[in-house]
């Protein structure tokens, strides 16, 4: 259960990383809050995704 | 991977999927120094075409060579490139391709540690290297490549598997932010749509023109031959024998693309765009610093990107060094030779001249280690058609097969001859030194059986 809400999260994170930098290129978002929301969404997936990726089932 | 059936096939059991390549090339490929070679190009004055263009016809060429030459000799012997090389040159001669192997991975971790080093810069704000600089730029440069070093080669030491397992988990999130690197740059260009992206890539982004002070000009030419030969050390000089003798199939050398074209087209343009930013808001700072660079696009993720970018590549480079040298003295630990070779490569680091230069750092390392990879192709396509065996000092007991040794030693003669002498490029003399490399091959093969080593003839025959 924990490793699949592990999963979802990261992989939220992931397109967390993405989506600040889209926005940013179309003009919908500042460069200061982008960056902000790109480091929270690194910050979660490297938390995240430790607790499932290479790990056993 | 490296230390399984080292001196043995690959059983059937050992082999991976697909998959697993895929992960494996696009890991290994965008790397720190990507942000390092994306912005020496704007240095090179490159234009719009010569780049996107030259770029993809280079990464295609080095996709197929891993598929056509390396993969199908990977997936019939099934050995690492140090033992084949071992049973067609012998030990002694083996030991000198580990030497020369060693130190060129020092030299290319020492860059990637150069990389990372620019991070710190952005937090501690000590001086760094320009794009001319050779020596350490002050007190604070040195502390930082020195901090940097030892932490990543006391962990290349005893805690590789955590790196690698670092480096799996940020793959992918690094790819993302390679091309956010992209979006940022772009918008901050005025480029407001994808659909303006190709006029404005060349009448503001790559305008081609004079390269800047002190760096060569880049042609189609050269984008096409860099992106094909930057590894080649690793697919037509035959070291990704030692990845694919895993392969199921040899078309999963087609699985290097993940690598060639995230890493070395999508990183590389990506991070050339963040330059081009720079220039624009002042033309006057020429200087290639990754750390900066990212920082000023994407803020601490961007810093995060390079050190993790930088740390995780320089680490298995580290500690492949250690392979290499370690073969040269096998009962020295494995620890300590990592030790030596990493305090090797920070005092690299510390100089910017390798990562400043790492164009031609790069083809020169596929230019002195192809050659070996001729021996190998020649030995085992074209042996029998010219009158040979394979795997010669197996089969005679040689520990030197000096028809081996002169190819290697003569193809790189004469194409540093050729470079300083003849006016050919760097970047463009490895594709003539390998058929040089293989003609030599088959002439001393024939020479040296006849003349230098007829009892081993005697014993291949028999």
């Amino acid at each position: 259960m924990i490793r699949a809400a592990a999963i979802v999260v990261s992989l939220l994170a992931l397109v967390g990383t993405m989506v600040p930098s889209i926005l940013f290129f179309y003009g919908m978002m500042g460069l200061d809050r982008m960056k902000l929301w790109m480091l929270v969404a690194t910050v979660v997936w490297f938390v995240t995704a430790t607790m499932w990726m290479g790990q056993r089932r | 991977m490296d230390n399984e059936y080292e001196r043995e096939a690959v059983p059937e059991r050992a082999r991976l999927g697909f998959s697993s390549f895929v992960g494996q090339y696009a890991g290994e490929h965008t790397a720190g120094t990507e942000l390092m070679i994306g912005p020496l190009f704007v240095a090179a004055g490159v234009s719009a075409f010569d780049l996107i263009v030259g770029l993809l016809v280079g990464n295609l060429l080095a996709v197929l060579s891993w598929t056509f030459m390396t993969a199908p000799i990977a997936t019939r012997t099934r050995l690492t490139l140090y033992y084949q090389l071992e049973r067609i040159c012998g030990r002694r001669l083996v030991t000198l391709y580990n030497l020369a192997n060693g130190l060129m991975f020092c030299l290319l971790a020492g860059s990637m540690i150069t990389v990372s080093a620019t991070a710190l810069g952005v937090w501690f704000g000590f001086a760094m290297p320009g794009l001319t600089d050779l020596y350490p730029t002050g007190l604070g440069w040195v502390l930082a490549v020195l901090a940097i070093g030892a932490a990543v080669t006391v962990v290349a030491a005893y805690g590789y598997a955590f790196v690698a397992h670092v480096a799996n988990i940020a793959a992918p999130w690094m790819v993302l932010v390679f091309i956010a690197f992209g979006l940022v740059g772009l918008r901050q260009l005025g480029v407001d749509s994808l659909g303006e992206f190709w006029q404005k890539a060349r009448d503001v982004i790559w305008v081609g023109g004079d390269p800047l002070p002190g760096q060569v000009k880049f042609t189609f030419w050269h984008m096409m031959f860099f992106a094909w030969f930057c590894n080649m050390a690793m697919h037509i000089g035959m070291a990704d024998l030692t990845v694919f003798r895993f392969a199921k199939h040899s078309w999963y050398g087609v699985s290097s693309a993940s690598g060639m074209f995230l890493g070395h087209y999508l990183a590389w343009i990506t991070a050339s765009i963040l330059y081009v930013v720079q220039l624009r808001a002042d033309p006057t700072n020429t200087a290639v610093l990754p750390g900066p660079l990212a920082y000023s696009a994407c803020g601490i993720a961007g810093v995060i990107c390079v050190i993790v970018a930088g740390w995780t590549t320089a680490n298995p480079t580290i500690y492949r060094a250690g392979l290499a040298f370690q073969a040269i003295v096998p009962r020295a630990s494995r620890y300590r030779v990592t030790l030596v070779t990493g305090a090797i490569t920070t005092i690299v680091g510390l100089f910017p001249a390798v990562a400043m230069q790492l164009l031609e750092f790069v083809a020169l390392y596929g230019m002195l280690l192809m050659p070996m990879g001729a021996v190998v192709f020649v030995d085992f396509w074209l042996g029998e058609r010219f009158g040979f065996q394979p795997n010669l000092a197996e089969r005679a007991g040689l520990d030197f097969n000096w028809a081996a040794a002169l190819t290697w030693f003569l193809t790189i003669a004469v194409c540093t001859a050729l470079v300083l002498r003849g006016g050919i490029q760097l970047y463009f003399v490895s594709l003539p030194g390998w058929f040089l490399a293989a003609g030599l091959y088959i002439a001393l093969n024939r020479l040296y059986r006849q003349q230098a080593a007829p009892s081993a003839v005697a014993a291949v025959r028999g």
